[in-house]
């Protein structure tokens, strides 16, 4: 049976509705459900769903500017450390809250990506990949030299925490309420950083930072500052990494040196990928494939969650902690070759199995046919998408 | 600005002796030469006012040493750089594979060490050449995205493989340079340099000789050079781009390998998976200096760099050794908010 | 058997059809010149032989398919192609440009064919250790012209050579080809959107439109016909 719609109609827009209350829905009902027991514990599995979230828009800070300047960064676990260090400094030295700690953590990761994009002002090309593999691995370095603020390799914590307050009638004592409150607030965070990329790839600079990236002269030519908003888009993704290490300190408060280096952005990366290159919904699917398989590689070979397989060969062999590694590494290039779209493509591939959605009557199509609309979400980067790994014209 | 004052300088038609050096200097920006040096100068001689002549031709010396192994790397980055347009964020993890082969070759095979070192050099080689072939020759060059992914795809591996093998505790590499303890050094002028440290500047030297002259003087070399210049041309006059790409992978990787064992032959440093993570920071700053696309800048970029680090971390105390490669990365910025094309960038002349 | 032979050539970029079934043939020792106003598919005709864009339909030289071989492949087998733009190697030496340009033969000294065109080129001459990205404009097409023929080609296509060059300059230009024409002997598929030096040169001439051969016949034959004086030569 296939379904067939055209854009725009009752019936496309009754689909987009139903997708989308189901999306909610499922995001709603995670800190309720249980997973078998290779996920770990009940409180371990919510912490991993709540961690999620924070890769999902660290991973959708990094794919902003993948989409919007075609140049990937392996540094950008530097700003998902700065933005930690905000959260837990703040918090555990100077006795802010959380909330407090939010938009400074944005702010200052911006304001930092801004000032080392600027050479990217007067410089094309390699720079900012250039500069920010120094930046991942100076970070580190950075966080022992100053060891007295950030606590250096012992790494730092903070005993407070978000608490439910009483409206929620969550019970701050519970075992799962608090982390379930976690979750919403972090949920209601990821959720706004999403309409706000969303909202920046489609407004007028949005756009003419895609038309830009594809063509540069013709940018330029029409009168659009190009160097100016490579900067601003640096500073914003930036901004999203730093947004993603508050949330990942509101998780879990406990940030050390090791936790922000480069294999970190390289997690990133490897999630960006297998999700979708330069998309906004491939953030989330790719944010749960890297967290749930390291989480798994960590319950199969610590010895003392060896569970019902006993992989104790594994467990007790000092260099194991290389095997994520090599999986990451294996399943990006599998996806480089096989699914180069990511998830989303392969998902937009599955569901054009079942459904058809016609762009327009083909006679409005060929009034204005760059005007196709963006419906679920808001891939004009993709549809633009060019230099990018496939060409991921149709939307899911 | 600074860009069109050098274009104009270099249709000045050279003549008379010395040409071709005078043209090579137009061509890689006098003014950053000059600048370079000049800056070179003063702070050199601060220092020496600081703390004495000789302590500052001993770190002079040191930072040589440093300097040639940044040079060594960053050749291997800008060689695939300037071919393929992408930087290969494998190249340092594919350097410290390769030189725990040389240690499993010399230490648990008890193979003489240079022979270990061209044995590893060669697989390394030979494993570019095939993952090349396999990884990279699939997709359309002019597309950098999917080939930079990969190389990333490829450090995760690499590391991760190592890692498993060889856990994370360091191994002492064997010094390829005599190490006897106490004769183990010369005398220059007051300063003492090591073996090791002599060792390091002539095999780089040599590497750095022999690169160049296969460049400039074999069919491979030129097709090489006419790929990294022209993609589309090099087509049409038939050349067959994917081998010669796969030469240039080859040859990085070699480089790669033969700095990796130099950096361990420096006794205070050890082999474990990270070790290359720092150098190959200090070369990235090197290419960037150098302006990425030049080999002569390269050189030069390394060898500077390795004069900032020691000349930082020797002096300038407020800094101290553990933010040298903040440090670094700040002047970075800082060079090229002022000279975007790198202090050595070619300045391109392209008429119409 | 003609050298070159197209027949039922269609191309595309992307979605985008641009040539929409061409006709072609090029006889050995002769010069064929497609004339066409800009966008007309010109270049897209003659990058179509070397297969740098996609193709259906058939294009064979020397009796041999070329549709599905590599562009450098095709270089190999003798079509030396001048593209539009120039295409010369700016980082390298006008020497160098010819030595890589000479990368199908098999010799190992070229000094003599070095001399030879830079006896047909004077101003190469003076520049030959200079990086042919610092040359002018008109010295970079002879210098792409002078690069292709050290392939000894036995196919030369020349795409628009006269663009953006001054009168002058491409009145020399011209000259220098029609000399390479009677003393090498070389085939040549000339594309230009200058009529009148392209017939100065041609035996075979072809005028596209839209993607499609619009008119075709010998050099004089069209020179003498009123569309084509009136479209291309402006009399
Ligand atoms: N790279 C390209 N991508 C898409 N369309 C192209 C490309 N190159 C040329 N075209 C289109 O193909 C048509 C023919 O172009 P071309 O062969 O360059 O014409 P000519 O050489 O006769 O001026 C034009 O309409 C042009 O817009
Ligand atoms: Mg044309």
């Amino acid at each position: 049976m296939r379904l067939s719609l055209i854009q725009g109609t009752k019936q496309h827009r009754a689909y987009l509705v139903g997708a989308w209350a189901f999306a909610a829905l499922v995001l709603i009902l995670v800190p309720f459900v249980r997973l078998p027991w290779i996920f770990g514990n009940p409180t371990g599995q919510l912490q991993n769903w709540t961690r999620t979230l924070a890769f999902a828009v660290a991973i959708l800070g990094l794919n902003l500017l993948i989409g919007f300047s075609g140049q990937i960064s392996i540094g950008h676990s530097a700003f998902v450390g700065l933005g930690a260090y905000v959260a837990v400094i703040t918090v555990a030295d100077h006795h802010w809250s959380y909330f407090a700690a939010l938009p400074v953590a944005f702010v200052l990761c911006f304001v930092v990506g801004c000032v080392v994009g600027l050479p990217a002002l007067r410089i094309k090309g390699l720079y900012l990949v250039v500069v920010t593999f120094a930046i991942g691995i100076v970070f580190p370095t950075l966080v022992i030299r100053y060891e007295t603020i950030t606590g250096g390799a012992n790494g730092k914590g903070v005993t407070s925490t978000i608490a439910p307050p009483t409206w929620t009638s969550l019970d701050p004592r519970d075992r799962m309420d608090p982390l379930r409150y976690r979750y919403f607030v972090l949920l209601i965070v990821a959720v706004v950083m999403f309409v706000l990329a969303r909202n920046i790839i489609k407004s007028r600079a949005g756009r003419a930072m895609v038309a830009q990236r594809d063509n540069p002269t013709a940018a330029a030519i029409n009168g659009i500052s190009v160097p100016i908003n490579k900067v601003i888009i640096f500073g914003l993704s930036a901004g999203f990494c730093g947004v993603a290490g508050w949330m990942l300190m509101v998780n879990q408060p406990f940030a050390s040196d090791i936790s922000f280096s480069v294999q970190l952005s390289i997690t990133l990366i490897i999630g960006l990928v297998l999700g979708g290159v330069a998309t906004v919904s491939g953030a989330i699917p790719g944010a749960i494939v890297v967290v749930v398989i390291s989480h798994l590689f960590e319950q199969l070979t610590d010895a003392k969650k060896l569970g019902p397989l006993r992989m104790t060969w594994l467990a007790s062999r000092p260099g194991r902690g290389g095997i994520v590694s090599m999986v990451f590494g294996a399943l990006l290039l599998i996806f480089v070759f096989v699914l180069p779209g990511g998830f989303i493509d392969g998902l937009r591939k599955l569901r054009a199995k079942f459904v058809t959605i016609t762009t327009r009557p083909a006679w409005l199509a060929s009034i204005n046919p760059s005007h196709s609309v963006p419906a679920l979400e808001a891939s004009v980067v993709a549809t633009a998408a060019s230099p990018v790994l496939a060409d991921n014209s149709t939307i899911l | 600005m600074t860009t069109a004052l050098d274009a104009t300088s270099v249709s000045i038609e050279p003549f008379g002796i010395g040409r071709k050096i005078r043209r090579r200097l137009e061509e890689i920006g006098i003014r950053g030469v000059a600048v370079t040096a000049g800056v070179f100068v003063v702070l050199s001689l601060t220092f020496v006012a600081m703390d004495g002549l000789k302590l500052y031709w001993q770190r002079f010396l040191d930072g040589l040493a440093n300097g040639f192994i940044y040079a060594a790397v960053a050749l291997a980055l800008v060689l695939i750089y300037k071919a393929t347009g992408i930087i290969n964020f494998a190249q340092g993890s594919m350097a410290m594979f390769f030189t725990f082969i040389a240690w499993v070759l010399s230490r648990q095979q008890s193979w003489p060490v240079w022979l270990a070192i061209l044995t590893a050099m060669l697989l390394s080689s030979v494993f570019a050449s095939g993952f090349e072939r396999v990884f990279i020759r699939p997709f359309d060059p002019a597309n950098h995205l999917p080939i930079t992914i990969v190389t990333i795809a490829l450090l995760s591996l690499i590391d991760g493989t190592a890692i498993y093998v060889w856990f994370a505790d360091p191994k002492a590499f064997p010094s390829p340079f005599p190490s006897k303890p106490r004769q183990d050094y010369v005398d220059i002028f007051g300063a003492r340099v090591f073996y090791a440290t002599l060792g390091i500047w002539i095999t780089v030297i040599l590497m750095t000789i022999g690169v160049t002259l296969l460049l400039n003087r074999t069919k491979i070399g030129l097709a090489f050079r006419a790929v990294s210049s022209n993609l589309e041309s090099s087509r049409l006059v038939g050349v067959n781009v994917g081998r010669t790409l796969q030469f240039g992978w080859a040859l990085a990787a070699a480089i790669g390998t033969l700095a990796g064992c130099l950096v361990l032959s420096d006794s205070r440093t050890y082999l474990e998976p990270s070790f290359m993570a720092k150098s190959l920071v200090f070369a990235f700053a090197a290419a960037t200096i150098g302006g990425l696309d030049s080999l002569v800048g390269a050189v030069v970029g390394g060898l500077l760099v390795g004069q900032m680090q020691t000349m930082i971390g020797g002096y300038v105390h407020f800094i101290g050794s553990d933010l040298v490669l903040a440090t670094t990365l700040a002047i970075i910025i800082i060079v090229l908010l002022v000279r975007p094309s790198g202090l050595f960038g070619k300045v391109r002349v392209e008429r119409v | 058997m003609s050298l070159l032979e197209i027949g039922g050539l269609t191309a595309s970029y992307g979605p985008v059809q641009v040539l929409h079934g061409i006709d072609l043939h090029v006889e050995e020792g002769e010069v064929a010149v497609v004339l066409g106003a800009n966008g007309a598919g010109k270049t897209t005709t003659i990058r179509s032989i070397c297969q740098m864009v996609s193709t259906k339909g058939s294009i064979t030289f020397q009796g041999q398919s070329l549709t599905g071989k590599s562009t450098s492949e095709i270089a190999r087998m003798g079509v030396a192609h001048v593209p539009q733009g120039r295409g010369t190697f700016a980082d390298l030496t006008v020497v160098e440009n010819l030595e890589v340009g000479a990368f199908r033969r098999k010799e190992k000294n070229f000094s003599s064919d070095y001399d030879f065109w830079f006896g047909i080129f004077p101003r190469l001459a003076e520049r030959r250790a200079q990086l042919a990205g610092s040359l002018s404009g008109g010295e970079q097409q002879m210098l792409a012209v002078a690069r292709a023929m050290m392939s000894k080609p036995t196919l030369l296509l020349l795409d628009e050579p006269s663009l953006g060059l001054a009168p002058i300059i491409v009145q020399d230009l011209f000259q220098r080809l029609r000399t390479i024409k009677d003393e090498q002997g070389v085939t040549m598929l000339v594309v230009e959107q200058n009529a009148s030096l392209a017939f100065s040169i041609a035996n075979r001439a072809y005028v596209l439109e839209a993607g499609a051969i619009a008119l075709s016949g010998s050099a004089d034959e069209l020179k003498n016909d009123d569309a084509v004086r009136k479209a291309y030569l402006g009399y």
